[in-house]
């Protein structure tokens, strides 16, 4: 099997935790890497390559049983190591341990879920170091770095928009989606229904800002 | 007895099958060849829907066209506890807006599909455009609604809202728009998918 | 822009059924990337011209419109089902997959799916085991032939009314057309035939034309028409998520099983042809 060759050693928050459903899955566009984070019934969160090593079928289709991820297509069974434990066609087959899923290191912190492509992951994910409420995770239609110049940041994820009258103190992640980006947003502290809803309602006059709306992303988060 | 004029891959016709299922309401299934066919066009089909389109319900006489139309009759007729379209203002309104969306702009992801794979005339890139659109519209509705504790569109249960906007939106892989943009999209027609009653159509895999 | 792989462009392929193209019309059609023209001026006979003007070499067989680009070595695969009387020739309908043909030819010999995909219909999942088969390739037509496959199916085609052991057998006439042979529901003593003619457009584009020789008293011909296509569009939400998208034909990037004769074969096959459309290239920077 050829191995993958990985990426930067880099932690990037790809999704809200709570978007990675239990005993589900969920396809995520990593740059130009389709990834799936997929839960077992235990809760945990497992970021892999979305591709199952048979015939290339895409995982984040797949169904979740106990803590199994079963591919679609021939129902081949893949348990949280990434390690094929079972081929339906060929029952009383014992799988060649090669056969397996490309695993990558992954956490949840802080209501995101994390990744780090690298083979040797050697950092942990930078902490937003307070509690933090899951707002939403929206799709903006500008690239990356773009997003990033606009919100003038450079280096780590997390980033905080501070709080001001009416607007709430923010933390946003972003994730690359290869010529346009998912932005994570979360409230800092605790927060209830209300305050929550007029994040999102904050966050999408960020979208419209960042996408050339008649608001400067300035007058929405300055 | 109920009839329904049918073709396996509609995206409309599954809105019908769905609530029938939900209801469920016995019926007997006249299979359109609407591809290669093109039956819908033909004089025979036209004298039932002038327009030639499908779905088209028989309701013991009662001829009825429109995918939303028929989502709300059966509901009315056949749906005595009101759970699927409920007569408070405010619960018949927003399932309303929703219903006539899931009829309107989100049927750009149907052109899309249609163009795509049935090789429909038509403007690709811009129903896909309008599709997407459409589907972010979707999406920051089912975003406010999972902020407010609300599962569904409208309300606490789902309702033929929920049923009109499922299709196109479990059916947005046929035409190459996947949701890895609309988070709450995703976690929706999961939900939707593990409703009791629930039926599938190629190309809405059976297993979550 | 058309291709210059010569062991795709030296083979016979259908733009599909002529009841697709209407008479008294001419019709645009894409083959291996060469934008070609379909006239049908009179029932009878067909023009087809590549955009430049080029005549290309067309005729009509099994109800379809066949041409080549190039020169094939042989004459067009014999159905001799084609000629029986009692059987009904079913048209289902020309359907466009976002993958390679190659993908889609492959797919249609899988039986290990049949639970997953086609649930309670071809499979079921209690029933997933592929029992051993038979595969080889036949010099003399240059055909591969799998044969003495079986499977559990809870409802093997539209006529069945209870589930049966279905007798299947494939035949790959060349890389991009296929057919299967399969037991009739009505009459276990022969076989229906399911053909799968490929239109390769690009290299992760096709269209598929579904085409049934079958003996069946009972079904309407919608009826007949809306099992295929289900079955078909079941499986193109597969084929459209198989990465990569062109087929790999390198050792070590996909991993077949004993239920996986046939396609193995076949990609050894295409390899043999040095077919290149269709195919991934060569990968030299690991990449799962």
């Amino acid at each position: 099997m050829i191995a993958d060759a990985g990426g930067p050693d880099r932690w990037v928050a790809i999704a809200l935790a709570q978007d990675v459903p239990m005993a589900g899955t969920r396809a995520i566009l990593l740059s130009e890497r389709e990834l799936v984070a997929w839960r077992g019934a235990d809760g945990m969160v497992r970021v892999w390559n979305d591709r199952c090593p048979h015939r290339g079928m895409r995982l984040s289709f797949g169904f979740v049983r106990e803590n199994v991820l079963n591919c679609l297509y021939h129902g081949w069974q893949y348990v949280g190591s990434g390690v094929c434990q079972m081929i339906p066609a060929h029952p009383d087959l014992t799988v060649p341990p090669t056969i397996r899923a490309t695993v990558f290191a992954a956490v949840e912190q802080d209501g995101l879920v994390w990744v780090n492509l690298s083979r040797n992951p050697t950092s942990a994910p930078p902490a937003i170091g307070r509690v933090a409420t899951p707002v939403a995770s929206i799709a903006i239609d500008r690239p990356a770095a773009t997003i990033a110049a606009d919100l003038a940041l450079f280096g780590a994820w997390p980033v905080s928009v501070a709080a001001a009258p009416g607007r709430p103190e923010l933390a946003l992640a972003m994730h690359d989606t290869g010529g346009r980006a998912m932005l994570h947003a979360l409230m800092l502290g605790d927060a209830d229904a209300a305050a929550r809803a007029r994040a999102a309602r904050l966050v999408r006059r960020l979208r419209a800002a960042l996408e050339g709306g008649d608001e400067s992303v300035a007058a929405v988060v300055g | 007895m109920l009839r329904l004029h049918d073709y396996v891959l509609s995206g409309s016709c599954y809105k019908v099958r769905l609530l029938l299922s939900f209801l469920g309401l016995a019926h007997e299934t006249e299979s359109i060849d609407f591809h290669p066919g093109r039956q819908h066009r033909k004089a025979a089909f036209l004298a039932l829907n002038p327009l030639g389109q499908l779905p088209v319900l028989d309701d013991n006489g009662l001829v009825l066209r429109d995918a939303q139309a028929i989502l709300c009759h059966l509901a009315n007729a056949y749906d005595p506890a009101g759970h699927w379209l409920p007569r408070d203002p405010q619960s018949f309104a927003t399932i309303m807006v929703w219903l006539n969306f899931a009829g309107g702009e989100l049927m750009a992801v149907s052109a899309a599909r249609m163009i795509s794979m049935l090789n429909y005339p038509g403007d690709f890139e811009l129903q896909v455009l309008k599709g997407r659109a459409a589907l972010r519209v979707l999406d920051d509705h089912l975003t406010d609604r999972a902020i407010a504790g609300k599962l569904w569109v409208s309300g606490d249960r789902p309702s033929i809202a929920d049923v009109a906007l499922f299709p196109y939106v479990a059916l947005s892989h046929d035409c190459g728009i996947g949701h890895e943009d609309y988070p709450a999209i995703a976690l929706w027609q999961r939900r939707f998918r593990q409703l009791e009653g629930f039926v599938s159509m190629p190309g809405v895999p059976d297993y979550f | 822009m058309r291709t210059d792989d010569l062991a795709a462009l030296d083979q016979w392929y259908t733009l599909g059924a002529i009841n697709d193209f209407p008479v008294g019309t001419t019709r645009p059609a894409i083959l291996l990337g060469a934008d070609l023209s379909v006239a049908r001026p009179v029932a009878d006979r067909f023009a087809v011209t590549e955009a430049d003007g080029a005549p290309v070499e067309a005729f009509i067989e099994y109800g379809h419109l066949w041409v080549t680009l190039g020169t094939p070595e042989r004459p067009l695969f014999y159905i001799p089902e084609w000629r029986e009387p009692d059987r009904r020739a079913v048209y289902c309908g020309a359907v466009r997959v976002r993958a390679s043909g190659l993908r889609v030819i492959e797919n249609f010999l899988d039986l290990a799916h049949f639970p997953y995909v086609h649930t309670e219909i071809l499979g079921t999942e209690s029933e997933p085991e592929v029992a051993k088969y038979e595969v080889e390739r036949r010099a003399d037509t240059d055909e591969l032939w799998a044969t003495k496959c079986e499977f559990y199916q809870p409802k093997a085609a539209a006529s069945a009314e209870s589930g049966q052991i279905s007798q299947y057998m494939y035949r790959v006439v060349n890389p991009f057309n296929v057919m299967l042979y399969k037991t009739p529901p009505t009459a276990p003593n022969r076989w229906d035939v399911v053909a799968l003619f490929v239109q390769p457009v690009a290299e992760a584009v096709s269209i598929g034309h579904p085409f049934m020789l079958v003996i069946d008293d009972t079904s309407t011909d919608a009826g007949l028409i809306a099992f295929q296509q289900m079955i078909f569009l079941q499986d193109k939400i597969v084929l459209e998520n198989q990465r990569p998208r062109l087929l790999p034909l390198q050792p070590g990037r996909e991993t077949p099983t004993r239920g996986d004769l046939s396609s193995v074969l076949y990609r050894r096959w295409l390899k043999e042809k040095n077919l290149a459309f269709g195919v991934e290239e060569r990968v030299s920077v690991p990449n799962a």
